[in-house]
């Protein structure tokens, strides 16, 4: 991540339905149907990210794709949220509402291999 | 630099760039020097830190731009005026004759200073940095001339297409006319370059989709995704290409761009390193991706990984994950060192790699010359040095070395295509199980984490090496339901690091 980005963009994963979710779970194309969350909770991360101004992709898998600039995201998640390299942002400051049904809002890792590393 | 076009006279362009050199340690300026002075001396054109320092606060301070400060030179922009104003010398602009991109023969616009006789040489000594600065150089215009064609060198390597079709026997398919016509692959990657390479050779790729918080769309910055792309039409020459650019901040919204154009396969050559687990909530978001895009019907290849460890998404259970084999000059083939493979430890009975592309070796798996944008990242990196360090081509020629199971994917990619071409019902487990049934096995040397290869199924090499035309015979002949995937016997595997199969003869 770089202080010069025009907008940031994060990945909302959202838990399965009621229950959080554990590093060890399995979720191929068999069973990602089951994993998905509730329309509800859908329904209320993308309208509370919305309201606060970011643009919302609709849900793939069990995520979704929140982009907005840079003050909002410090808005909404704190203003030392972004320093250094973070992989999660923190859900303290988002409503319970929100919180409950979201598993992590993260950026992704990057890579060991591949683009910059052949 | 801007160019004329017409027959007016030339003008100076509205923002020059220009490499100042403030004072040379050694005591001779740079532009005093002859170029094998520098070249074997070139410690002493290098300047102190604090010169350097302040000859780039006083080029600020009168305005110019500071793009870069480098143990030799400053990188600096600015409007014509500004140089002649505080260098105190005139500028005159020369239209000259230049060949630019493909050989396009034009003319672009030359900054000359007439105060000195080295062409392009502002001399500081009018200037309020005369006491730091030993002269300032206008940057010419300079244009690449990639060549449609590889460069030859002398060590073993393999070149597009005709080395890598003819490696994973996808000739014969071709000759047959199974070229992955009317199937359409998307790759996610680095972005994708028009080269000439790609022109003179007719291959389809649609315009490059930018994924989430990436710009220029025409360029390949890194070379990596224009590189792997030749991989792929090496394979399947007819196939229909769309790059998604990725920003490895947001990989997963690259992928679901890539699931939303509905393409047949994505390849994707990166990944991380995740010998043990758990995944992380990123991870987790990536395979529901994966999952939900295979459920659909995609077929998903990912590289397996290089070096020792092993790679994440290359371990999900419903990829196809592509290792690394080494062809060398006499045709025989071995494990190759650079890829990874081994035993999830996430997903039970999982092994990778699932079968294996052409994958070079240890150092840097310099194996295969492929067209990158010229100057890229690829491009600079792997430039000089003797090989194995060094692809032994120029930082700007628009060639690179490289392979790794970069490579392996979009090459197992375009036999993917072969077979949707031919069969387009396959289900993406039926693709993954002719490719593992049909793969050439792989016998000799070890993987990166050192696991050997031996008969039927191994973590060093999968099943093997790929085999186009047997794998599109057996679409071709197979019935119509579903193609069970070749099993492993993990207890077998575990007692002998090898496994035969469950059975099922090639």
């Amino acid at each position: 991540m770089r202080d010069d980005d025009p907008e940031l963009t994060a990945e909302v994963v959202l838990r399965p339905a009621g229950r959080p979710m554990s590093g060890w779970e399995q979720i191929t194309a068999e069973t990602v149907a089951a994993m998905r969350p509730d329309e509800a909770a859908v329904s209320a991360v993308r309208d509370y990210f919305q309201a606060e101004g970011f643009t919302v992709s609709p849900l793939r898998g069990i995520s979704s794709t929140i982009t907005g600039p840079r003050a909002a995201f410090e808005r909404q998640f704190g203003a030392t949220a972004l320093t250094g390299e973070p992989l999660e942002l923190p859900l303290d400051q988002l409503p319970r509402q929100v919180s409950e049904v979201v598993q992590a809002i993260t950026f992704s890792a990057r890579p060991d291999y591949g683009p910059g590393h052949p | 630099m801007s160019t004329n076009a017409n027959d007016a006279a030339p003008v100076l362009p509205e923002v020059m760039y220009a490499q100042a050199s403030p004072k040379s340690v050694g005591g001779v300026s740079l532009f005093a020097a002859t170029p094998q002075d520098v070249t074997e001396n070139v410690a002493n054109f290098h300047s102190d830190q604090e010169v350097t320092r302040s000859a780039a606060a006083l080029l600020r301070e009168a305005g110019f731009q500071v793009i870069h400060e480098s143990p030799t030179t400053i990188n600096l922009a600015g409007p014509p005026q500004l140089y002649e104003d505080y260098f105190q010398v005139p500028l005159r602009a020369d239209e000259r004759s230049v060949v630019k991109a493909g050989g396009v023969a034009d003319t672009a616009t030359y900054v000359d200073c007439p105060l000195t006789d080295m062409y392009g040489l502002i001399p500081t000594d009018r200037s309020p940095a005369a006491d730091v600065l030993e002269g300032v150089a206008i940057e010419s215009p300079i244009y690449f001339h990639e060549s449609a064609f590889a460069p030859t060198r002398q060590y073993w390597h393999l070149t597009v297409p005709g080395d890598i079709s003819a490696g994973v026997n996808a000739d014969r398919a071709h000759r047959a006319e199974v070229t992955g016509r009317g199937v359409r692959a998307v790759m996610v990657d680095s972005g994708w370059y028009r080269h000439p390479y790609f022109e003179r050779r007719g291959y389809r790729s649609g315009p490059v989709v930018l994924g989430p918080a990436t710009t220029s769309p025409a360029d390949d910055e890194v070379g990596h995704g224009t590189g792997e792309s030749a991989n792929l039409f090496a394979v399947a020459p007819d196939v229909e290409l769309t790059m998604v650019k990725v920003n490895f901040v947001n990989s997963i919204g690259a992928f679901n761009v890539a699931v939303a154009l509905r393409p047949h396969i994505i390849s994707c050559s990166w990944g991380r390193n995740l010998p043990v687990g758990p995944l992380t909530a990123a991870d987790q978001a990536l395979a529901a991706a994966i999952a939900t895009a295979v459920a659909a019907g995609i077929v998903v290849v990912f590289s397996a990984g290089n070096g020792s460890g092993l790679g994440f998404p290359g371990q999900h259970p419903d990829v196809v994950s592509a290792g690394g084999v080494m062809l060398e000059q006499d045709g025989t083939l071995h494990a190759s060192n650079y890829a990874m493979g081994g035993v999830s430890a996430v997903y039970p009975n999982r092994k990778v790699p699932d079968v294996s592309g052409l994958v070079g070796m240890r150092p840097k798996a310099i194996s295969i010359m492929l067209p990158v944008q010229p100057g890229d990242e690829i491009d600079r990196d792997r430039a000089g040095g003797a090989f194995p360090d060094g692809d032994e081509t120029t930082t700007n020629d628009g060639w690179g070395g490289f392979s790794g199971t970069s490579a392996a994917a979009p090459q197992v990619a375009g036999v993917c295509a072969l077979l949707k071409q031919v069969r387009a019902d396959l289900t993406p487990q039926a693709v993954k199980g002719i490719l593992t049934r049909t793969a050439v096995d792989v016998t000799t040397g070890v993987n990166g984490n050192g696991d050997p290869a031996g008969p039927g199924y191994d973590v060093a090499t999968g099943w093997g090496l790929v085999d186009a035309h047997a794998a599109v015979r057996e679409a071709q002949t197979a019935g119509s339901g579903p193609a069970a995937e070749r099993g492993v016997d993990a207890d077998e595997l575990a007692a002998t690091g090898t496994a035969s199969g469950q059975g099922l003869e090639r």
